[in-house]
């Protein structure tokens, strides 16, 4: 999730100190290509991140099952972050506000959303209340898979539908930018 | 051919373009002058799709910049005010990236790259870091940038750059 939200603070560079989003903006390039690439570059380097801790974890002797509904978890988690992070950036105004972003919104998230403890020790509001995070939906599908389980579809249909929202969220932000 | 007619945009309460119009036709050299507030940058900005512009019509080479706007795009070559390479990537690089956004074949871009600093005599700094670059290599770059496509490129290259740091021996062109 933090490494697919990152390219928002590249993004942010290169809006406000390289100038190198107006470059994109005026090449014959759509919007949707924009977004597209950047959130596959977002995807890439939170499934980088990511190898780098399973191999460290494979030296350290944990052993999971990594199979393809992990993986798919794993992607999908990062294409709604990547997809978030290009829209926000359009609406940040500075480097700065890049950064409150991340402290109120994305760290909480990291520690809430289920990844350092179960939310069935939480009381039945603050679970209904987390469950509205999208990491939290990814951190059950990846300790599921990754313990050998077999989520049902709906979590990965309810991520994916996430994703495809941030993603029209990020689209629509690229194209707002132009004012 | 530019054709720009009664363009207006305005930033809350003001008024930055009120009904601009001017044409400017193939092969004309056009100086777009002005003080400071005038609207330059914003005429610029609105025919190149980085702002939207309020009412009026921009037509380049016939095609519709709201119809056709990326056609539109394919026509311009821009030399932004600012420095807009990727710091972190080397001449080459940062110049294969502009050419791939023009939809550029690589073999063209490659071929394009080295006529272009053979000719900016930046052949040397192909490979360099572009934060390592001093400045006024800095700007040879943006020039080189805005240039990396079609038969204007030498004519883009040269008019984007200074007097004082054109190497002595380019030939002004035609």
């Amino acid at each position: 999730m933090t490494q697919a939200f990152a390219i928002a603070g590249e993004i942010n560079i290169a809006r406000f100190y390289w100038h190198i989003f107006d470059e994109f903006q005026a090449a014959p390039i759509s919007d949707f290509a924009y977004v597209a690439g950047e959130v596959a570059a977002g995807i890439t380097r939170a499934l980088l991140a990511c190898l780098v801790i399973l191999i460290l974890g494979v030296f350290f002797g944990v052993s999971l099952a990594y199979g393809p509904l992990f993986w798919l978890a794993l992607i999908l988690n990062s294409f709604v972050f990547a997809s978030l992070a290009v829209g926000c950036a359009m609406h940040v105004r500075s480097h700065a506000d890049q950064t409150l972003v991340v402290n109120f919104v994305i760290t909480p998230m990291a520690f809430l959303g289920g990844t350092f403890f179960p939310l069935a020790s939480l009381p039945d509001w603050g679970q209904k209340l987390l469950g509205l995070l999208p990491l939290t939906h990814a951190a059950r599908l990846m300790r599921a898979t990754a313990f050998g389980e077999a989520p049902g579809a709906g979590g990965y249909l309810l991520l994916g539908g996430i994703g495809l929202g941030c993603f029209l969220f990020a689209f629509l932000s690229v194209r707002r930018a132009r004012e | 051919m530019i054709e720009v007619s009664g363009l207006e945009k305005s930033f809350g309460e003001r008024a930055a373009l009120a009904g601009v119009s001017f044409t400017v036709r193939a092969g004309e050299i056009y100086a777009y002058l002005g003080p400071n507030g005038a609207g330059k940058t914003t005429t610029i900005r609105i025919l190149t799709g980085l702002s939207r512009r309020d009412g009026g019509t921009v037509r380049i080479n016939g095609h519709d910049l709201d119809r056709e706007p990326l056609a539109c795009k394919a026509l311009i070559g821009l030399v932004p005010q600012q420095t807009n390479l990727d710091a972190d990537l080397s001449v080459e690089e940062n110049l294969i990236v502009h050419g791939l956004l023009h939809h550029m074949e690589r073999r063209e871009i490659s071929r394009k790259i080295g006529e272009l600093l053979d000719y900016l005599e930046m052949g040397e700094r192909r490979q360099a870091i572009v934060k390592n670059l001093p400045g006024r290599f800095r700007r040879f770059s943006i020039s080189s940038l805005s240039a990396t496509r079609w038969a204007g490129m030498w004519r883009s290259a040269a008019t984007a750059i200074s007097n004082s740091s054109c190497p002595a021996s380019w030939p002004w062109p035609a």
